[in-house]
């Protein structure tokens, strides 16, 4: 016995297209990062305003800040295009690391360490 | 610079959730000398934009991120990066809780001696705390 079926017809009218003006916009890419410390930067040094990213919050970033805080190692997620190990070093070229560890500490004249 | 008497108050309350809102400073010691008798509180000259005038050349804008003491009687929190920092050189780390007004913000803890202090500003700069049982400090 061969297999028997109905065709629906659709029964449902098809709106008449429109057309579609295309407008240039100025949107980055984002890219979703997880901060891994607390970054913070000056918006307009004139006016002492800055931005801080908090660390383990996720923000959506633009690209070019995302290749530059990934390869600092700011920040964890996935780097938004192939970056060399001459443009890795050359990110990196600008930072200084102040080391905590052991240092002597004052407090009340002390060494909170002791 | 009576931290560890703010702390017996009860005025810093050093967790990660609903803390105290602390913050790290760099400062220039060509514009401050530290007093660790008599300077209690922030120094009203600190509330100046940062690199304008005073003595504070980079400043958290907004608290560290806090963490929960893993052991008894240690402070921690996260790392901090300045970004693209310009200026002269720091000589010193402080640290204090900022009550919105300076002469009521204590000063907790000050540091002039870490590796890679002084620091030349310029590029970027982190502050990385201790990662060994000490943390950022024993109280």
């Amino acid at each position: 016995m061969g297999l028997t079926y109905a065709r629906i017809r659709n029964h449902q009218r098809k709106q008449a297209l429109k057309p579609v003006t295309l407008q240039p916009v100025n949107w980055q890419p984002q890219v979703r990062v997880t901060f891994t410390r607390d970054v913070c930067g000056w918006l307009d040094r004139e006016q002492g305003l800055k931005f801080q990213f908090g660390a383990g919050k996720t923000y959506l970033i633009d690209e070019q800040h995302a290749v530059e805080f990934l390869t600092k190692g700011y920040c964890t997620g996935e780097l938004p295009r192939a970056v060399s190990d001459d443009e890795a070093a050359e990110i990196r070229s600008s930072m200084v690391t102040i080391g905590m560890g052991h240092a002597p500490q004052t407090r009340n004249g002390g060494d909170p360490h002791q | 610079m009576q931290g560890m008497k703010h702390f017996a108050f009860g005025d810093i309350v050093w967790k990660a959730s609903g803390g105290s809102t602390i913050k790290a400073a760099l400062i220039d010691s060509a514009n401050y000398t530290v007093d660790l008798t008599n300077h209690e509180f922030y120094n009203p000259a600190f509330g100046n934009p940062p690199g304008v005038t005073g003595g504070v050349e980079e400043v958290l804008p907004s608290g560290m991120t806090l963490i929960d003491a893993a052991a008894d009687g240690v402070v921690d929190a996260s790392d901090i990066t300045f970004l693209a920092t310009s200026g002269g050189t720091c000589e010193g780390i402080m640290v204090f809780k900022d009550t919105g007004t300076a002469t009521t913000s204590p000063v907790l803890f000050w540091w002039d001696t870490a590796s890679g202090l002084p620091v030349t500003l310029g590029g970027d700069v982190t502050v990385q705390w201790d990662n060994g049982s000490n943390k950022i400090a024993r109280i």
